[in-house]
C-alpha cells in the first residue's frame, strides 16, 4: 500500500479528492511519522484546508495543540539552561527543535523529544557540573555506551532533569569525532544569532545557529544518521528553511548557500537533502541548482543511484501500511552507512558486535518493550 | 469478527475499532458495548486499537497481554487474565491524550432534565459507585470515568461507557441496582478486583444528547459520618480545586483556563460527605431542584 | 522582593483572557506556565488602574479605603512573585 501521506505532501491539492478511509490512512501514517501537526500547517499554508473532512481535522488541531504547548514548555527549558550555565559565563548554543522554537522557524506543528546544546569543548565539564548541581543527572547507561559517548561521539551521554523529565544532550561539536565529514566548529559558533525574548518578564537572549547553518546542520543529522522514522518530518524542516531563506524576505543568494556548504563541508548532505525535496515534497525554493550539483558541473557520485533506491525508500511514514521488504533493506544499508560515515572500520566492526551482543542479552532478559 | 478485520464501534463522539484473539475480552466486549452503534469499513475510526499475546515466551509462561494504539506500544503488558480492564483503562488514556477539542476532567458525570452533575473525586472517593448508583435511578449516565467539556460550546459530550466498579462496591451495587447487567470480574489488579457494569440503554440512546454543567460535587465516602454533610464550596476554590482533577489542562493552555471558569461560574459547587448511598441520591436530586430555580 | 511604591508595574497577562471574578476572589492565569491563582477580593476595583500601560502601587491604593492598603501591597507582592505584574525596568 503507498503512503497517501506522501501524495498528500507532494502535492496538496489531491485534498480536495481524498476519501474518507484515506484520510483515516493519512492520520495513522502522520502519526507514524509525527508530522500530523507539521501536516495542518503545510496545508493551511497550501490553502487546501477546508477540504479536511471535520472528523480528521479534529486530530490535527489536537497535534497543534500538543505543539504549542510543548513550545510553551521549551521556552521554560530555555530559560532554565541559560541561567544554569550563565553562573560560569557559559552561553550556550540551541540546536534543533528548540532552535526552531526560538528563531520561530520550522517549529509549526512540531514536536521534539529533547533539548540538545552546543557548548565549546573546553567548557564541557564545567557545564556538566553546573547541570549536575541543577537537578540534571545521567541516563541510565552501560559502561560501554557511556565509554562510546565521551571517547567518541560529538556530545556528552543525555542527562535527564530529575523534576521535569527533560532530557538534554550536550554537544561540542555537530558531527562525532570520528566521522569522516568534519570541519572548524568555531566556523559555525562564530556566527551564531542571538534572539531576543521576555521570559517572565525578563529578557532571555538565547543563541542559535544562523538560519544557513541551522539548515545545514539539519541535512547534515538527516543524511548521517541511520534512524530514518523522522526523516520524512526532518526533510519538511528543511523545506522550510529553504523556502524561508529564498521566500519573499530573500536574505541570501543560492550561491551563498553553496559556499557556506563548502566552508562547512556539509555540501554533499545538502545536495541530497535538496535532490530528494524535490522529488517528494512540494516546494517554492529554487532546488534546481542544488538538487544535482549543478554548480559543480560534474558527474554525480557513483553510487548515487544506490541511495537514491534508499532512501526514497526510506523518506515515508514507517507505518504497517507502507513498510515492504525493499524498505527493510533500505534501511539496513543506511544503518550501515551510518555508521561507516561515523567511525573507521577499524573501531566500527568491534563496535557494531558489542552492540550486537548486548541487543541479544536483552532480548533474553525478556524485558518489556517500552 | 473482533479476531479478524475487528470490530468498530462507537462511543460517543469517538469511533473505535477493536482487534483482538483473547476470547475473554472479546465475550466481554460483545456483551458490555452489545447496545453501542456499529459501524462499517467505511466510517472513519478515531482509535485502532488492539489488544495481543505477545509473540515471546510471555505467551505461554505467565502470560501478558498487550495494548497497542495503532502500532505504537504506550503501556507495559499485563497479566493477560486483566485484558478486559486493559481495554478499558488504555481507552481512558486515548481519550485523554487525543481529544484536545475538550478540557477533560476526571470525574463522574450524569445528567438529568439537560444539567449535569460532576461528579470529581480522587480514587477511592466513591464516584464510581455513586454514578452507578445515579445512573440507575433517574439519572441519564455521561460516564463514570471522564468529563468531555466542548471547547467550542461549553456543553459535555456524553460517552456512556461500561461502569468500573472495585471491590466492595461491586457487591454493593449488586444490591442496590438489581438491574445492573454485570461483565467479568477481573481479579488481582493494582486496584483490587473490578467489574464493569454495562451503561444502561437509554444512556445509549441518547449518546448524541450534550448537556450543560449545573452542578459541580466533590463526593467522599466515609463510613464513619453518621448523617449526611453537605457544603456549599464558593466558586474560586471550586476551580482551583478541579484542576487538579482535569487531564489536560496544561495542555490546553488559554482555553483550558476559558472552558473551566465558564463550567463553574454556571455551576453551584459542594462538597459531600456520606455514608449512606440513599441519603447521598436524595440530597443530590434536591440540589439538582434548587439548580433548577 | 517587594513591592516599591516607587517602581512602575505592568499587567503580565492579558485581562479580557486571563482574569476571571468569582464571589470569592479574582483568578488570574499565566499563560507561560499555567499557575493558576485565587487572589483576594480586593484586587477587583483595582482593574481599572492595573489596565493602563503602566502602574505604580499609588494608583492601587488610591482605589480603596486605608483599611485595606495592607491587603492590597500583600496582594500586588505575590502578583509580582508569581510573574502576574512586571516591574517596568528602565
Amino acid at each position: 500500500m503507498k503512503s497517501v501521506l506522501n501524495q498528500l505532501l507532494k502535492n496538496p491539492q489531491t485534498a480536495q479528492f481524498l476519501t474518507i478511509a484515506q484520510w483515516e490512512l493519512v492520520l495513522r501514517q502522520s502519526a507514524a511519522s509525527k508530522t500530523t501537526g507539521r501536516l495542518y500547517y503545510l496545508l493551511t499554508q497550501a490553502e487546501v484546508i477546508e477540504h479536511v473532512p471535520p472528523r480528521v481535522l479534529v486530530h490535527m488541531k489536537t497535534a497543534q495543540i500538543k505543539a504549542d504547548c510543548q513550545q510553551r514548555e521549551i521556552l521554560n527549558e530555555v530559560n532554565e539552561i541559560t541561567r544554569c550555565l550563565a553562573v560560569s559565563n557559559i552561553t550556550p548554543i540551541f540546536l534543533k527543535g528548540v532552535a526552531y522554537v526560538i528563531a520561530g522557524i520550522a517549529h509549526q506543528g512540531r514536536t521534539c523529544n529533547d533539548v540538545d546544546i552546543l557548548v565549546p569543548r573546553e567548557q564541557l565539564d564545567t557545564a556538566e557540573r553546573l547541570l549536575s548541581k541543577n537537578g540534571w543527572v545521567q541516563e541510565n547507561l552501560s559502561h560501554y555506551d557511556a565509554q562510546y559517548y565521551r571517547q567518541w561521539m560529538h556530545e556528552l551521554p543525555p542527562m535527564v532533569h530529575l523534576e521535569r523529565k527533560t532530557v538534554l544532550d550536550v554537544h561540542h561539536h555537530l558531527l562525532p569525532l570520528t566521522s569522516q565529514v568534519n570541519f572548524d566548529i568555531s566556523r559555525a559558533t562564530k556566527l551564531a544569532k542571538q534572539h531576543n525574548k521576555m521570559w517572565q518578564g525578563q529578557p532571555l537572549c538565547p543563541q542559535t545557529l544562523a538560519l544557513t547553518d541551522m539548515l545545514l546542520h539539519s541535512a547534515c543529522h538527516l543524511f548521517c544518521e541511520g534512524e530514518l522514522n523522522k526523516g520524512l518530518r526532518d526533510l519538511t524542516d528543511i523545506n522550510i528553511m529553504l523556502e524561508q531563506l529564498f521566500g519573499p524576505t530573500q536574505s541570501i543568494t543560492p550561491h551563498q548557500l553553496i559556499e557556506r556548504a563548502e566552508i562547512l563541508d556539509l555540501d554533499y548532505p545538502l545536495m541530497l537533502a535538496t535532490r530528494y525535496i524535490n522529488q517528494i515534497l512540494a516546494s517554492t525554493a529554487p532546488l534546481d541548482l542544488f538538487c544535482c550539483y549543478k554548480w559543480r558541473q560534474q558527474t554525480m557520485p557513483r553510487h548515487l543511484g544506490l541511495l537514491d533506491w534508499c532512501y526514497i525508500n526510506l523518506l515515508i511514514p514507517h507505518h504497517n501500511s507502507c513498510i515492504t521488504t525493499k524498505v527493510h533493506i533500505s534501511a539496513l544499508l543506511i544503518f550501515i552507512r551510518s555508521h561507516y560515515l561515523r567511525m573507521p572500520l577499524r573501531l566500527l566492526i568491534p563496535h557494531l558486535t558489542i552492540k550486537w551482543w548486548h541487543g541479544i542479552k536483552t532480548t533474553f532478559s525478556g524485558a518489556s518493550s517500552q | 469478527m473482533i479476531k479478524g478485520p475487528g470490530i468498530r464501534f462507537e462511543i460517543g463522539p469517538f469511533n473505535v475499532e477493536l482487534k483482538t484473539k483473547i476470547p475473554a475480552l472479546a465475550n466481554n466486549v460483545y456483551q458490555l458495548y452489545s447496545h453501542s452503534k456499529l459501524l462499517g469499513n467505511n466510517d472513519f475510526v478515531d482509535f485502532h486499537i488492539s489488544l495481543t499475546q505477545p509473540n515471546s515466551i510471555r505467551r505461554f509462561v505467565r502470560p501478558q497481554v498487550d495494548f497497542l494504539f495503532d502500532q505504537t506500544r504506550p503501556f507495559k503488558p499485563l497479566a493477560l487474565d486483566q485484558a478486559c480492564a486493559f481495554f478499558e483503562w488504555g481507552l481512558n488514556w486515548a481519550i485523554a491524550q487525543h481529544a484536545m477539542q475538550f478540557l477533560i476532567i476526571h470525574c463522574a458525570v450524569v445528567e438529568k432534565e439537560g444539567r449535569a452533575v460532576i461528579l470529581p473525586g480522587m480514587p477511592g472517593a466513591g464516584k464510581s459507585t455513586l454514578c452507578a448508583a445515579l445512573s440507575h435511578h433517574g439519572w441519564r449516565l455521561l460516564s463514570d470515568e471522564q468529563a468531555l467539556i466542548s471547547l467550542e460550546t461549553g456543553l459535555i459530550s456524553p460517552l456512556a461507557r461500561p461502569i468500573c466498579l472495585k471491590n466492595e462496591s461491586i457487591d454493593i451495587i449488586r444490591g442496590f441496582c438489581p438491574d445492573a447487567e454485570y461483565g467479568a470480574i477481573v481479579r488481582g489488579t493494582t486496584k483490587g478486583d473490578l467489574a464493569h457494569i454495562k451503561a444502561p440503554t437509554s444512556a445509549i440512546s441518547a449518546i448524541k444528547q450534550v448537556a450543560a454543567p449545573s452542578l459541580i460535587i466533590f463526593p467522599q465516602f466515609d463510613n464513619y459520618v453518621d448523617n449526611i454533610q453537605v457544603d456549599a464550596m464558593t466558586r474560586g476554590i471550586a476551580l482551583i480545586e478541579l484542576i487538579g482533577h482535569c487531564f489536560n489542562y496544561i495542555t490546553l493552555g488559554d482555553s483550558g483556563f476559558a472552558t473551566l471558569s465558564d463550567t463553574v461560574a454556571q455551576s453551584n459547587c459542594y462538597q459531600l460527605r456520606y455514608r449512606d448511598l440513599n441519603q447521598a441520591l436524595a440530597t443530590i436530586e434536591a440540589l439538582h431542584q434548587e439548580a433548577r430555580v | 522582593m517587594t513591592i516599591k511604591t516607587t517602581c512602575s508595574y505592568r499587567l503580565a497577562i492579558d485581562m479580557q483572557r486571563h482574569w476571571r471574578e468569582f464571589e470569592d476572589g479574582i483568578i488570574l492565569f499565566n499563560p507561560e506556565n499555567n499557575d493558576t491563582v485565587l487572589f483576594n477580593l480586593v484586587l477587583a476595583p483595582l482593574k481599572g488602574a492595573m489596565t493602563a500601560d503602566s502602574f505604580n502601587a499609588d494608583d492601587c491604593l488610591a482605589q480603596a479605603v486605608e483599611a485595606q492598603h495592607q491587603l492590597i501591597l500583600d496582594t500586588l507582592n505575590s502578583m509580582e512573585e508569581l510573574g502576574f505584574i512586571h516591574r517596568i525596568v528602565h
